[in-house]
């Protein structure tokens, strides 16, 4: 219904009859379409084939064709198919929510601060689900026997966890901030592809009700890393995951094709790469990274779905398929997303602790070299998951040599911390509790990598416990506290009110100690001889899951602070609208609410990098006639 | 004035330095000490190997991890601010000694685990190939027993074809001769874990693959599955019963005899 209202005119016209805004097309139309059209597929495709995995992969197919559709995603796209005149500016303006009020949150809306926060709440929405599924995870672990949960929904939980976690860090910080805070960094008016920004973030909500749909189709029992063939054994919930990472994953390219050409071609007058913000350098690598790495698990995840709903063999033996294809496609994304994850909380470390301790970045091109040293090793490290998967003896030594090298980049992320702390004007707010905590977490979770990176100590420790309780220090203790590091600063730029101080102090104290008692425990599990993945365990391993357990339960409770802090600041927050860190980056030299195009005016030219402090001679980094205020 | 204030840093950096020794060193006794405490006795030189590995880790790792610390404990403690800062810190871009030694000291440490991997490989030899035929890696072949191990969903089977090719669900092993297991898999990716032996080699479904150890404890051990392989993927384990020569000899007497009987009764 959308298409017809949105194609109807298109003559050129600047003015448009004010009761075609009541029809316009948002998510609640999407929703109908996408709903209609997945239920006339299935239905289609069950006369024809009587086959529940035809019907569900038909259904999953239709529904974000007619989910887009339905958000007019394609109206203009249809538009210029059909020769139709390009849109004027003003429908431009309208598209990118012009004084649309809350609604253009809800529409397809091209906006780049929209979608960033758009992304925010998909985030936090992701961070609760996945938040739940561990809660439920630690209440079954708490005793031996699998007693709260049956193995069936252990195992769809465990995987569900894993699953809505990664999405949600692979998007915490490229999502809400790359959208939100990048553009502006970099002095830009939109993202280089405004379309593709709000498609991206569609997709990407698109996909979530197609993952949940497992729980309404049987479940997956393969936790989150989707091994086939146990994926293609005939579980009906597995294809609903399928089509879900296919459209996340997809999401994920479109958006990063979208920010690495913003930031190559929308870099504003003398904005170079040596100027450039640590962060804006690091959302740019981790997304051109996810560029390289993504397709092959999109591929796997096709295959996957071919091998389960068309009979292929890609996976299985006995059709000459292997299940090592599928081990090496999806670790060849497996290990650099996670570095995906991790290249953006590197670039808000250095970004927030200048701006805390009134020093410029200590090392800024060994920190850029760093990233860019990690962005390509991370891509030659995935085989050391697969030590013990039969892998040639002599592949061994070098994905071990590979792993341990890319230490010395990551190792230089720690260099610019204690150089930029030692002898600066360190004002303990809470961006910079996240970070320190972040020093403290990531610091054991890189540690504790040294003993999976080498093979002798892999081999008793791979598929452990310790393996689980190692990489929630580096994407829990590390990136996920950087993901709270940035929304406590950036916050004010985005609602134009800061989190409240104390809850925020509980909330961190709280998860980090909790975080660091409950993943500690984890470790001894490990060491003791605790498997990964099991819903029952050996009673003498009881003491330590009870810990686990309980201080998990803990954690729970300080992102409960948060969620009540968060709600509560948008509405009674202390109004901050100036620059409230004092930060030299651009985005607090525009007015909040930022002006839709963001720089009214002419656009910034840039003299300067934005960690001049303490610089006498420095010029100041805004030459353009944007109000600056001192909060 | 400049003076002064170089003097300072100097004092700070003195008082850093000092501490770290002083945590390092109790940092690495305390630490060994729990490792120690934590990891649990090998049954077989592979496991013997890896333990030291994590303890020797350990000990390196902790005073790397120590200084990080203690700067950045230090700062926070020395330099803090009370309220927002009302004036700015020193403009230090860099420090060339500190660019020079920060990576040379990582790329030192990288060299130092890649030596003791490659080391500790030679001994461990278990990455999927024969006994006696992974190159450098594969470990040296003593007349080893066989058995064959095959996983499915829930549940390993082993057979001894040297001994009548009889068929188990219980593994029984005698001490301190090499075993060789011939593990895959009848369904999906299952992994041969038995904690003990340090022992871990995935059973792939249409592969064979291979790994061996010496067991040199007498005793009952556990061999589980530990790739997520389905449903009752957590109760997918058996009993590994170490025992003498004889005792051995005696089990497979017991073992391979109704096979026998059944088949002459047919």
């Amino acid at each position: 219904m959308g298409v017809t209202i949105e194609s109807g005119g298109g003559q050129g016209t600047a003015t448009r009859p004010p009761a075609r805004r009541l029809f316009r097309p948002n998510v609640l139309t999407g929703l109908v379409l996408g709903i209609v059209l997945a239920v006339i597929a299935a239905y289609v495709a069950n006369a024809i084939t009587q086959s529940a995995y035809s019907t569900a992969a038909a259904a999953f197919t239709a529904w974000p064709i007619g989910f887009l559709v339905g958000m007019g995603a394609m109206a203009y796209p249809i538009r210029w198919a059909f020769g139709k005149s390009d849109p004027t500016e003003e429908e431009e303006l309208e598209l990118a929510g012009k004084d649309a009020g809350i609604w253009r949150y809800f529409r397809f809306t091209t906006d780049h601060k929209v979608v960033g926060i758009q992304y925010l709440w998909l985030v936090f929405t992701l961070l609760t689900v996945g938040g739940l599924a561990a809660m439920l995870i630690r209440i079954n672990l708490i005793e031996p026997g699998s007693k709260a949960l049956a193995p069936w929904n252990y195992n769809t939980i465990v995987g569900f966890h894993g699953l809505a976690m990664i999405a949600a860090s692979i998007i915490m910080i490229s999502g809400p901030f790359g959208n939100f805070v990048v553009p502006i960094m970099i002095g830009a008016r939109d993202m280089a592809f405004p379309r593709l920004n709000a498609l991206s973030f569609w997709l990407a909500f698109s996909s979530v009700p197609v993952l949940l749909m497992t729980f309404a189709t049987g479940g997956f029992s393969t936790g989150w890393t989707l091994y086939a063939p146990l994926a293609t054994e005939g579980e009906l919930g597995m294809v609903a995951i399928n089509f879900g990472v296919i459209l996340f994953i997809l999401s994920t390219m479109v958006s990063a094709v979208n920010i690495v050409t913003t930031v190559i071609t929308l870099r504003t007058k003398g904005m170079t790469w040596a100027r450039l913000p640590a962060t804006v350098w690091a959302v740019f690598l981790s997304v051109l990274l996810g560029l390289v790495v993504m397709p092959s698990f999109e591929a796997s995840q096709v295959f996957t779905m071919t091998d389960q709903v068309f009979k292929t063999t890609f996976f299985t033996a006995s059709g000459g398929g292997s299940a090592w294809l599928y081990e090496n496609l999806f670790w060849f994304m497996g290990h650099p997303e996670v570095y995906v994850i991790a290249i953006p909380a590197f670039g808000v470390v250095a970004d927030i602790i200048p701006v805390f301790t009134r020093k410029p970045l200590f090392g800024r091109p060994l920190i850029v070299g760093g990233m860019i040293g990690v962005t390509v090793i991370s891509v030659f490290v995935w085989a050391h998951h697969l030590f013990v998967s039969g892998m040639a003896p002599g592949l061994v030594a070098p994905f071990m040599l590979t792993t341990e090298l890319i230490s010395i980049p990551t190792g230089l992320i720690f260099l610019a911390i204690v150089g930029t702390l030692w002898r600066g004007k360190i004002w303990t707010e809470l961006p910079l509790m996240w970070v320190l905590a972040f020093v403290f977490n990531f610091l054991i979770g890189g540690i504790t990598g040294i003993y999976l990176a080498d093979a002798p100590s892999d081999i008793g420790l791979h598929g452990t416990m310790f393996v689980t309780a190692h990489f929630h220090y580096t994407l829990m203790g590390g990136m996920l506290m950087e993901f709270f590091a940035a929304v406590y600063f950036w916050f004010p730029k985005m609602f134009g009110r800061k989190l409240d101080t104390r809850l925020g102090k509980i909330h961190f104290w709280i998860t980090q100690i909790c975080f660091n008692v409950a993943f500690l425990a984890m470790f001894y599990s490990g060491l003791q001889g605790m498997a990964r993945r099991v819903a029952s365990y050996a009673a003498f391993l009881t003491p330590a899951n009870v810990v686990t357990s309980l201080f998990a339960f803990g954690i729970g409770v300080g992102m409960c602070i948060f969620a009540y802090n968060v709600f509560r600041s948008l509405r009674h927050g202390e109004p901050a609208t100036g620059n409230v860190w004092g930060s030299k980056t651009l985005e607090w030299q525009v007015p909040t609410p930022v002006p839709l195009e963001n720089f009214t005016g002419a656009l910034p030219v840039i003299t300067a990098d934005p960690y001049g402090y303490g610089e006498k001679d420095a010029v100041e980094v805004v030459a353009a006639a944007s109000g600056s205020g001192e909060g | 004035m400049v003076k002064a204030e170089s003097f300072r840093s100097q004092h700070h950096l003195r008082f850093v330095m000092v501490a770290w020794a002083v945590a390092s060193v109790i940092g690495v006794a305390l630490s060994v000490m729990i490792m120690k405490a934590v990891l649990r006795p090998a049954a077989s030189p592979q496991m013997a190997d890896q333990n030291l590995t994590i303890v020797v880790f350990t000990a390196v790792a902790v005073p790397v991890a120590f200084f990080v610390l203690t700067f950045v404990g230090y700062s926070v403690w020395r330099f803090r601010t009370k309220g927002m800062p009302t004036e700015d810190g020193p403009p230090i871009r860099g420090n060339r000694l500190a660019f020079v030694l920060w990576p040379s000291v990582s790329a030192a440490l990288c060299v130092f685990l890649l030596v003791w991997g490659l080391y500790g490989m030679t001994k461990v030899g278990t990455f999927g190939t024969p006994v006696g035929q992974g190159g450098m890696f594969g470990g040296t072949r003593s007349d080893p027993l066989v058995v064959e191990v095959t996983g499915q969903q829930w549940l390993w089977t082993f057979t001894y074809p040297s001994e009548g090719g009889f068929e188990t669900t219980k593994l029984v092993l005698p001490v301190d001769r090499q075993v060789e297991f011939k593990v895959t898999s009848l369904d999906v990716v299952h992994s041969f874990w038995i904690r003990a032996f340090g022992v871990k080699i995935d059973a792939v479904p249409g592969q064979v693959l291979y790994t061996n150890t010496t067991p040199t404890q007498l005793g009952t051990f556990t061999a589980r599955c530990v790739e997520l392989c389905g449903l009752y993927h957590a109760y997918m384990q058996n009993q590994v019963d170490v025992v003498t020569a004889a005792s051995f000899a005696a089990w497979v007497q017991s073992q391979a005899a109704p096979v026998h009987a059944t088949a002459v009764g047919t």
